[in-house]
Formats: C-alpha cells, sequence, structure tokens
C-alpha cells in the first residue's frame, strides 16, 4: 500500500520514538510515521532541504513534536512551522514531560494545535497517540475533490493559499 | 373924579380905599375930558368939585344928567354953605360931601350907587313889564288854542279872548262880569272848587290844575287851567288871570301816556341800572337806582345838573361828542327799547367812563346812551352800571391774575389745578419741568394718569377722589410725601399739598407740588452721613464724649456709657472732669483738663495720655485719652476718645511676666544654644546652651554678626545671609551642617532660624536654635550604614534565594522531563515484553513483568506528585473571590465517575467564600475528598460529609468520612512529604495529597489539621483567616514564571 499520509515525529528518545512507532501502523496502514531525532532535520525535512532534498514534496499530515530536544527545540520549531506560510498548516502536537502550565501556554500561544504530556504509562499513552492520530488525521483530510498536483507552488510544493 | 387938586384925589383914593371899595378912578380936569369919559367909559359915580378952572361943577353936573341921568353925582367939595348944598341937590346932585370930611365920602357913594342901581332896575323892570304886558295882549288876544282870559280879585271875568270863545263857546258879552265859576261843573259849582282854585292861586303863585269845564251847549270838556293870582306892587291881590286849555283829546293820550309812563316809570324804578334823562345835557330825571348810583340822599342833588358835571374830566369829551353824535342822527328813538332788535339795528353801546358823584367819590361806569321822548321833548337817556366794583374786582383779579401768573410763572415748585373730577386746569412752568409734559398735554388730562405712579394710584386716588367730591380729606392743608411719575415713566420722590381755591359751586383744588428728589437725595446723604455717624460713634470701641466750653457733656457714645457706667441721660450736662477724673485724682489732671478748656490749649490737646479714672461704681481704672477740639460757629467744643486700657495693662504685665519667665527658660536651657539676632543679624542675646555648644562666652558674640558661626568659605558664598533671607522670606530657615567651633572643633548642627515679626508683620530679628546634633548624626550615620548594610544582606539573600528558586526550577524540570523519559521506556518496553514475549512466560516471569511495569508506573505517579506540590509551592496565585460550596460541588462531580457503583452519601453544608486561587483550592479540595473516598472504599456506605465552623478570626471547613481513619499518635505525620500512614498495598497512593493540600492552605494564609480514630473515620480541617489578605512569607520571593 502506498502510504499517502505522512507524520513527521521529531522526538530524540530513540527508545520512545521505538515504542511509539509500534503504536501507530495498526491504527492506519495508510500512515507512514516520519522520524527525525532534532529540530533542524526536522526543519530540513520540512523544507525538503538537506538531507531531505528528495523528498517528496508534501506537507506531513502532523507534526508530533518534542518539546526538548538539541538544536532547536521544540518550541522554536513550533513558532517557525507555525509563521512559515506553507508549513502553518501543519497541525503540531507538541509532546512534552513536563507539565507546567506556563509551558503549555507557550505552546498553544505559538500556534500548537494539541499538547500531550507523555504519559509513563504506555498503554495509555497508546491511546493518546492513537486518538490524536485519528483525530488530526480526520481534521487535516483534504476534501474529496481536492488535486493534489493543482495546488502546488513552482517549487512542486503544496501551496497553502488555494 | 372931575378935580384939579392933585392932593384931594389922593386924599379922596385913600378914603374910598380904606373904606373897602373896590374901585378905580380917573381924574379929568376939562370939559372935554369929561365929555369924552362920559361917552367911552360911562363911569360908575362922577365925583365932582365945585370950581374948576376950566370948569364948573354945576356946569358937569347938567351934562351928566343930560348924559347919563342915572349916573351918580356927588359934589366932594370945600365950598361951604348950604344954600350951596341946596342948589346942588335941586340941580339933580346924587349927594354933597364936604372934602373936610371925606369919611362922609364912602358912605355917600355906596348910598348914591345903590339909589342908581335901583332906579336902574326900576326902569328897566318898568319897561320889562310894559313889554310884557303888551305882549301878553298880543298873545292873548292872538290865541285861539287857550281861553285866556282875566278875572278881577272877586273872580268875575274882566276879559275874554278868542281862544276862551272857541274853548267856552261863550262870546265875551255872555260872559264878562260873570263869576268864572258858570264855566265849571255845577257839582265842582256846589263844591265851592272855583272859589277854592282862587284861593290856592292866590296863596300859591300858580295853580295850575286839570279838571272838567263846561262849554255853552252843556258839553264837557277836561281843561288844563291856570289861574295866576295878579298883584300889585304893594302885594294887593288885583285879580286873576286864567288860562284854559281844552285838553280832553290830550288828557286820553295823556291817560294812556300816564298809563305808559307809570309803566315805564315803574319800569325805570325797577330797573336794577341807573337811568337818567338829559334834557339838552341836563339832568331831568333819575331813577333810584341812578339815586344810589350818585349816592345821592335826595335827587335834587342831581337833577337840574348838567351831566357833563359829573363825568370826569378827561372822559368829557368823549361823553360831549356821544351826545352831540346822538342829537344829531335822525329822529330820537322810542322811550323804551324794544326788547328784540330788528335787523340792522344795533343796540346802544355801553362805554366805559369815570364818573364823579356829588360826594366827590369817583365812580367807574358803563354808559349806554339813546335818544328818546320825555315829557314831550326830545332827550337823552343813559343807562349807567356802577362798575366800580367790578373794575374795580377786575382790577383786583388782573393784578390777582397777574400776581398768580407770575406766581405760576416764576414758581419753582409745579403750581397744577384740578377740577372736581381730578382734570387738570392749569399746569405751570414749572410743572412742564418737573413732570415732563408741555403744558398742551397736561391740560384736561386726568391728574392722577397723568403723574401718580400706577402702583400709587389704587392708594392715593380713593382719597384724591373723596377729597374732590366732600372737600374733607387727609390731603389738604398739609404737605405730604408721594412718589409721582414723570413722562419718561421714571419715578421720583415729590412734597404735595392741596388746597381749595375756590369755594362754590365749581370747586378747584391747587396742587403745588415740589420735586424733592435732590432734597431726598441730600436728606438720604445726610441721613446716611449722620447714620454713619452714629453708627462710628455708637460702634466705636472708643468712648466718645464731647463736651462744650464750660467742659459738660455734650456728646456721650454707647461705650462712654459702658466703660463709665452712666446712661446717656445721666451724663448729658454733667462736668466731666467731675465726673471721670477721682477726686484723689493728681490736680495736674484737672487743672490740665479745666485748663485745657478754658484756654484751649493745653498738654492734653492732640496727645494720647494715660491717667485714672473712675467709674459710676466708685472703681479705678487706668484710660487712655486723646483730646480734639472742633471749633465750629460759636464756641469750640472738644471731642475726647477715651480707651479703657484695664485689660492692655493687663496684657502689658503679662506680657512683661511671661518675657521674663521665657528668659529665665531660655537661659537656662543647656542642651540648646537659643539666641537672638535683632534684624541686621546681630547677636542680641545670648544662652548658656550656646555658651556651652558654640563653645563661646557672650560677651565674645554679643554685637558681633551671625556669620561668626560659618567658615570663612560660607560666609564668603553667602550662605549667613542666604539663611537670614530665607528665614525672613518664608519664617524659618532650617539646615543641618557641620560648624566648626572657635576653637577648632567640629559638630554637627541642626540651625532653626525663625523671622520675628511684630503684630505689625514687620521683621524686627530672629531667633536662632541650635542643637548639637553630632551624636546623634553619628547614630543616623551609622544606622543608615546599618541598614543598607541589611539591604544589602537582604538583597544577597534573594538572590542567594533567586538562585536556589532558579536551581529548584530546572531541578523540577529535569525531574519532570529527564526522569520520566527512561520511566516511559521502562513502562513501555516491559509493554512490549508482555506482549510479544508475555505468552511464551511463566507465571512467575509474567509476575515479575507486571511489578516492572507497575513499579514503572507508580514512579511515574510519584514523580508527578512532587512535580504537582513543587509547583503547586511556587505558582502563582490568582486571587479571587472563590464560593468554596461550588468548588466543592465541582469536585465531587468529577468524583462520581471514580465512584463508580459505590454508595456514596455526600453532604455539603454551607460554606464560606475565600479569597483566593481557585486552581489551588480545587486541587486540595480534590486532594482532600479522593482521599476521603478512597479510605472510605471498604465502607458499605461512604458518608462523606463538608461543612463549615466558624471561629474567631477563622473560617474553617471540615471533611468528614467515615473511612478508616487513623491513629492520632502519627497525626502529625499525616502532611508530611510520601508520609503515609497506610501502606501502599492498603491503599494506593503517593503519600503527596495532603502536603499538597497543607501547602496550599498555608499559601492562602491558613492552616490545615486533622481528627481521627482508628477505623472510625477522620476529619480534615482547613482553615481560612478572616479578612483574606495574609502574610505569605516566601511568597515574596519571584517566581521563575514572574519573571
Amino acid at each position: 500500500m502506498v502510504p499517502t499520509k505522512y507524520v513527521l515525529l521529531a522526538e530524540d528518545d530513540a527508545h520512545l520514538v521505538h515504542l511509539l512507532l509500534r503504536a501507530v501502523p495498526p491504527l492506519d496502514p495508510a500512515v507512514k510515521i516520519d522520524h527525525v531525532i532534532d529540530g533542524a532535520d526536522a526543519l530540513d525535512y520540512l523544507h525538503c532541504q538537506g538531507k531531505f532534498q528528495d523528498r517528496l514534496p508534501i506537507n506531513p499530515r502532523l507534526a508530533l513534536l518534542d518539546l526538548a530536544m538539541p538544536k532547536i527545540d521544540g518550541m522554536e520549531l513550533l513558532r517557525q512551522i507555525k509563521q512559515n506560510e506553507t508549513l502553518r498548516t501543519i497541525p503540531v502536537v507538541m509532546l512534552t514531560s513536563s507539565r507546567n502550565e506556563k509551558d503549555i501556554m507557550k505552546c498553544y500561544q505559538a500556534g500548537a494545535n494539541a499538547y500531550v504530556v507523555k504519559p509513563v504509562d504506555y498503554q495509555e499513552f497508546r491511546t493518546v497517540v492513537g486518538q490524536l492520530l485519528i483525530f488530526w488525521m480526520c481534521m487535516n483530510e483534504a476534501p474529496p475533490n481536492f488535486d493534489l498536483m493543482a495546488g502546488l507552488d513552482a517549487k512542486g510544493r503544496i501551496s497553502a493559499r488555494r | 373924579m372931575l378935580e384939579d387938586t392933585a392932593t384931594d384925589v389922593v386924599l379922596i383914593n385913600h378914603e374910598l380905599r380904606r373904606a373897602g371899595l373896590q374901585f378905580q378912578t380917573k381924574r379929568v380936569e376939562t370939559k372935554k375930558d369929561f365929555l369924552r369919559e362920559l361917552e367911552h367909559n360911562a363911569p360908575d359915580a362922577i365925583l365932582s368939585d365945585h370950581g374948576l378952572p376950566a370948569f364948573d361943577g354945576f356946569a358937569a353936573l347938567a351934562i351928566a344928567r343930560d348924559k347919563a341921568p342915572d349916573t351918580p353925582f356927588i359934589f366932594v367939595t370945600n365950598a361951604r354953605g348950604e344954600a350951596l348944598a341946596i342948589d346942588s341937590l335941586r340941580s339933580g346932585a346924587t349927594d354933597y360931601v364936604l372934602k373936610e370930611r371925606l369919611d362922609d365920602l364912602a358912605p355917600a357913594l355906596e348910598r348914591a350907587l345903590r339909589l342908581a342901581a335901583e332906579k336902574r332896575a326900576r326902569r328897566e323892570a318898568e319897561d320889562k313889564l310894559r313889554e310884557s304886558e303888551e305882549r301878553f295882549r298880543l298873545l292873548v288876544g292872538g290865541v285861539k288854542e287857550c281861553a285866556v282870559f282875566m278875572l278881577d280879585a272877586e273872580g268875575k271875568v274882566s276879559s275874554w279872548n278868542a281862544g276862551a270863545e272857541l274853548i267856552h263857546g261863550f262870546t265875551a258879552d255872555e260872559v264878562l262880569h260873570r263869576h268864572f265859576a258858570c264855566l265849571y261843573l255845577p257839582d265842582d259849582r256846589k263844591a265851592g272848587k272855583p272859589e277854592a282854585d282862587l284861593a290856592a292861586a292866590a296863596r300859591d303863585t300858580q295853580a295850575p290844575t286839570e279838571s272838567w269845564r263846561v262849554r255853552k251847549n252843556g258839553g264837557q270838556f277836561w281843561a288844563q287851567t291856570t289861574i295866576t293870582a295878579l298883584r300889585d306892587s304893594s302885594g294887593r291881590l288885583r285879580g286873576y288871570t286864567h288860562l284854559t286849555r281844552d285838553v280832553t283829546e290830550r288828557r286820553q293820550s295823556q291817560e294812556s301816556l300816564r298809563i305808559s309812563e307809570d309803566r315805564y316809570r315803574s319800569l325805570v324804578e325797577l330797573c336794577p341800572d341807573a337811568l337818567l334823562v338829559l334834557i339838552q345835557g341836563r339832568i331831568t330825571f333819575i331813577n333810584s337806582a341812578a339815586q344810589a348810583l350818585f349816592g345821592a340822599r335826595e335827587n335834587g342833588e342831581v337833577i337840574g345838573r348838567d351831566a357833563e358835571s359829573f363825568v370826569a374830566e378827561a372822559d368829557r369829551p368823549a361823553f360831549q361828542q356821544r351826545l352831540r353824535q346822538l342829537n344829531e342822527t335822525g329822529p330820537p328813538s322810542t322811550a323804551v327799547e324794544p326788547p328784540s332788535f330788528p335787523p340792522g339795528f344795533r343796540p346802544t353801546a355801553f362805554v366805559e367812563t369815570r364818573l364823579i358823584r356829588p360826594d366827590g367819590k369817583e365812580i367807574e361806569a358803563e354808559i349806554a346812551a339813546a335818544r328818546l321822548v320825555f315829557q314831550d321833548q326830545p332827550a337823552i337817556q343813559l343807562i349807567a352800571h356802577d362798575i366800580t366794583e367790578r373794575k374795580q374786582a377786575e382790577a383786583a383779579l388782573a393784578e390777582s391774575e397777574g400776581r398768580k401768573a407770575a406766581i405760576l410763572e416764576t414758581s419753582l415748585d409745579a403750581i397744577l389745578c384740578v377740577d372736581q373730577k381730578g382734570k387738570i386746569r392749569e399746569w405751570n412752568p414749572a410743572a412742564e419741568r418737573i413732570f415732563g409734559y408741555a403744558r398742551a398735554e397736561a391740560i384736561d388730562q386726568p391728574m392722577d394718569k397723568l403723574v401718580v405712579p400706577s402702583s400709587l394710584r389704587e392708594r392715593y386716588l380713593p382719597g384724591l377722589a373723596d377729597y374732590l367730591a366732600t372737600g374733607v380729606g387727609s390731603l389738604i392743608g398739609r404737605p405730604i410725601e408721594l412718589t409721582a411719575r414723570r413722562s419718561n415713566n421714571e419715578e421720583f420722590p415729590i412734597e404735595l399739598a392741596i388746597t381749595r381755591s375756590s369755594p362754590g359751586q365749581a370747586p378747584l383744588f391747587t396742587v403745588f407740588v415740589r420735586d424733592i428728589t435732590e432734597r431726598k437725595k441730600v436728606e438720604e446723604g445726610l441721613r446716611q452721613s449722620e447714620a454713619r455717624k452714629t453708627a462710628v460713634v455708637e460702634s466705636s470701641l472708643d468712648a466718645i464724649v464731647s463736651v462744650d466750653h464750660e467742659g459738660k457733656i455734650i456728646e456721650w457714645n454707647l461705650t462712654a456709657a459702658k466703660i463709665f457706667g452712666y446712661s446717656l441721660p445721666l451724663a448729658l450736662g454733667r462736668d466731666l472732669a467731675d465726673l471721670i477724673l477721682p477726686r484723689s485724682a493728681a490736680g495736674t489732671e484737672r487743672l490740665e483738663f479745666i485748663r485745657l478748656l478754658r484756654a484751649n490749649r493745653g498738654r492734653l490737646i492732640g496727645r494720647r495720655t494715660e491717667m485714672m479714672a473712675i467709674r459710676a461704681n466708685g472703681a479705678q481704672f487706668p484710660i487712655e485719652l486723646a483730646i480734639t477740639r472742633l471749633s465750629g460757629n460759636g464756641a469750640p467744643t472738644f471731642t475726647s476718645f477715651i480707651r479703657d486700657i484695664t485689660e492692655r495693662r493687663r496684657m502689658e504685665e503679662a506680657l512683661r511676666t511671661s518675657e521674663e519667665r521665657f528668659r529665665l527658660l531660655v537661659d537656662t536651657v543647656e542642651d540648646y544654644a537659643i539666641y537672638m539676632l535683632d534684624a541686621r543679624g546681630r547677636v542680641v542675646t545670648w544662652n548658656s546652651g550656646a555658651e556651652r555648644i558654640e563653645g563661646c562666652k557672650a560677651q565674645d558674640v554679643v554685637r558681633r554678626k551671625f556669620s561668626l558661626f560659618y567658615t570663612p568659605d560660607e560666609a564668603a558664598q553667602g550662605k549667613p545671609d542666604e539663611a537670614l533671607a530665607v528665614a525672613r522670606a518664608e519664617g524659618r530657615f532650617q539646615d543641618d551642617r557641620w560648624r566648626i567651633r572657635p576653637d577648632g572643633s567640629r559638630y554637627w548642627a541642626n540651625v532653626v532660624i525663625t523671622a520675628l515679626r511684630d503684630p505689625q508683620k514687620q521683621p524686627y530679628g530672629f531667633s536662632v536654635i541650635v542643637r548639637d546634633m553630632t551624636k546623634r548624626k553619628e547614630a543616623e550615620d551609622e544606622a543608615r550604614r546599618m541598614y543598607s548594610e541589611l539591604e544589602q544582606r537582604v538583597q544577597d539573600r534573594t538572590a542567594e534565594l533567586q538562585t536556589a528558586y532558579d536551581e529548584m526550577e530546572s531541578y523540577s524540570y529535569s525531574i519532570s522531563h529527564d526522569l520520566r523519559a527512561p520511566l516511559i521506556h521502562i513502562a513501555g518496553f516491559v509493554d512490549i515484553l508482555q506482549q510479544e514475549a508475555g505468552p511464551r512466560l511463566d507465571d512467575k516471569s509474567r509476575h515479575y513483568l507486571k511489578t516492572v511495569a507497575e513499579s514503572a508506573r507508580h514512579m511515574g505517579r510519584m514523580i508527578d506528585g512532587l512535580l504537582s506540590f513543587s509547583r503547586m509551592s511556587r505558582a502563582e496565585m490568582h486571587k479571587v473571590r472563590v464560593d468554596l460550596s461550588e468548588l466543592v460541588k465541582g469536585v465531587i462531580r468529577d468524583l462520581r465517575g471514580e465512584t463508580g457503583d459505590r454508595k456514596v452519601d455526600w453532604t455539603v453544608g454551607a460554606l464560606p467564600q475565600v479569597r483566593g486561587d481557585p486552581s489551588m483550592l480545587r486541587q486540595a479540595i480534590f486532594n482532600l475528598l479522593a482521599n476521603a473516598l478512597k479510605y472510605t472504599q471498604n465502607r458499605e456506605v461512604a458518608k462523606i460529609e463538608v461543612g463549615a465552623l466558624s471561629a474567631k478570626e477563622e473560617s474553617i471547613v471540615y471533611f468528614r468520612d467515615n473511612g478508616v481513619g487513623f491513629d492520632p499518635k502519627y497525626a502529625g505525620k499525616l502532611f508530611g512529604v510520601f508520609q503515609r500512614l497506610h501502606t501502599a498495598a492498603d491503599f494506593d497512593g503517593t503519600g503527596i495529597g495532603l502536603a499538597n493540600v497543607r501547602r496550599i492552605i498555608q499559601r492562602h494564609g491558613g492552616r490545615a489539621w486533622a481528627e481521627g480514630k482508628l477505623d472510625a473515620g477522620a476529619t480534615f480541617f482547613i482553615s481560612f483567616p478572616e479578612g483574606g489578605e495574609a502574610n505569605h512569607g516566601p511568597d515574596q520571593i519571584r517566581t521563575a514564571g514572574g519573571r
């Protein structure tokens, strides 16, 4: 099956990634989770540059960002995404260990669509992530007659403008 | 006079003059002269000598007898001899006088003249008689209308004329020698009328009668008869003449005439006007009114006189002319003027003429003249009105009018006349001026509408109307003040007086109006000035007393009465010195006072003097006195201004004492330098404190300048003057500075300079208070130092704390993030392991895996609990009013999900509102209720109750459950972090919940504690302070979030 739904996961914790990756596919086989380990790679991925210059210039359906990441952390990443004309339509869910209200507020103010505190309980975690995925994938699903190629800009990227 | 001797002539002249004769003599000597004189200048008498040289007396006599037989001729001669005298007389001389007896001459002459006159008269009379007899005869003979006949003395007819024949019808022969009684009626004859008539005629010379006579044919006729008695020269009756006229017709007309004349006469008599009839200018008839006019007692005084004679000289020509005109123009008018005038007829004009009465009084009369026939003669009738009075009245009136006009014209007061209806009849120039209406505008206007202000008409009019109607009223005679109105509607005060000016049918009222605006202003001004003066005098705080030149009180104001205790009536007229100076007073004052009055000079005038005075009650008290002299008309008066200075003296004394005390005070103060400067900044006083502080003695500093206390530099900069200037300007100058003592030592001085002012606000100096503040300054400096040290320490401490806090922040973050990550791994991979390898493992292994997973989960929860606890400690509180009931209900709702199908009996009472952070409080309540739920899980029915208790200064809320409770021994450990009184096996939990609760409640300024029994439930209490805000202690330290 050709993966048509991409999800960007920016998480430096490899183990957690492993856990996540195991949690997701059973939910929706069309979902492909692309994983980057830090903010810089995330940006490259999103901008289809650097090591990802050959990537298909399609915006991921969802971005799961960890707050604490080396190089460029989740918050900064979030801001950049949301300030970018092309990228801002990507729903962003922040993953974090911190329940600090201030952080939560800041994330939301920066434009995060959702915020998840990583629960220790794995089951819980899986449920949450699954729910999120389903939710935001649906939310972001294009209307039936939307022609992917028609909305591409000069560089072949999906243009935010319709 | 025929005389040759001159001396004789003189003698004769003299003699005649002596006798009083009026005469003129002409002397002749010759015949020729004599003749000439006789012819040309017929003398009245001739005096002749006998022998003249050229002439002879007898010859002269002969000539005189021939030429002037009637002229008396008297011989005045020397020649004696009787024969000569007889000859003379026989020759026809009238008399003979001897020269030596000249005093015979005058009588002789007189006699002669008299005789001559008699003779002349007799001759004339004889001639006249002859003439008249002749005339008579002719007359009688010819007259046919009249019967004229003669009667002899017995009454027999002696002559008969043609007229008699005609009238009586008898011829002469038939009647001659018959008694004339035959002419009478038989009845008259029987009555003896003829004889009576004759007798009457004999008695009175003429007896005109009218009676019946008979004719021959027996007819009767009315005859006018006049019988005149004829007497000879001796008076003997010789006969009668008898005139008869047949006036039968005449009688009839006469009768009617008489009647008419009677009528006329009565009219004339009744006529109030004076009526006069003039015939030929002579007054023939006057009526009684005329008699009265002339003031004649009987009309004889007037009748017969020329009318002219009664006319005043000046008017006579006009009068005469008028009469003449009347006489000349046409036939005489009728005797009585017709009452209505035919057209063209002009009534007679009355001309004013001045008449002079018989008694000499002059009267003015109005005279009209008309021609008439009066008693068959053309006459002039005059009608006269005595207009003297009228003229006088007119003159008086004119004069009065003139005076009145003069008064009206020149009066400064408005003079109006109003009639009974109040309409203006008179309006003088002053009225025009005062009221502003011209005469023409004002006349006939109702006075009230014109000059009375509408506001006053109500009050004024009834009185006026009454007065005008009845003549009685309050307005009369006395001047009253009213308000009037000018033509421009300006209202102004007037003085008004009304008098009735003409009694009678149509009264007129004269209104005198004076515009007293000016006077009122002056009066007002005067009144105000007087009032002001009185107010000044009366309200003056000084006694104002005036005395006359004898020292007697003439003015005494209220304050004087108050001060001295004598009321005005008691004081007036008294001697001022006697009244107010104590008897015992030094004679000087009294003398001075009296001297002042006598000599108008003295020490007291114009100056204020203090002396002792005495009140009415005998109390002596000090006064201050000033006297001024007022010289007006007449004797001077003195006004004194007296002030009771008892109080002042007392105050002066008090001040003196106070100053004394102050001086003592100041002098003894040692801690403060208190000294005074004069207005120029020189030291005046010095106290012991100053000595000590400044280190100088009084004598060193007094009179020296203030700058002495400043360093030379400071003095150069002008600091001392600046200080004084500020003190002067703002009242006070304060400064803290180092001061150098003369010995060089320094001290920290607190200087206060105060400007001193007298009651008139004039500065007269400065007070300087200096405090040695050195020690205090040092103490202050020390304190400041300590304070800043303290602050520094606090800052350091805070910084430390801040650092610690920040560390803790990152620490807790580390925990939250870093610690959890591996936990997640553990939990996750164990899960995977369980899923993948689980089926392949044995129970024990699976159990081990489960344990690992649970432990990881537990650890996760603990970490979360810790994090939240620490966060709770640091989080900012957002304080609002929180309704605990709501919060509790909300938590219960949330917990319902966890109760499942357990039976839980929730009871929530009324809970207070508190001020706090809602989310934190919610957390605390959640923890408490969750605990309650947890520890009642073994009960069949969990009873959880939440309620409030009130205590003083706290609001307490309790959470009671019927759970397992706890051993009260360990109550203190309940709220510790990670402290649990139950094992994890019994009750799951982190052990953080209560610690959180306590921390939260502590942050709200309250307390948390618990009560419980083993297996008998527990009650947890939380309290909030009353009033809300509480000390949060470490909350003062800023949180990380707030940075």
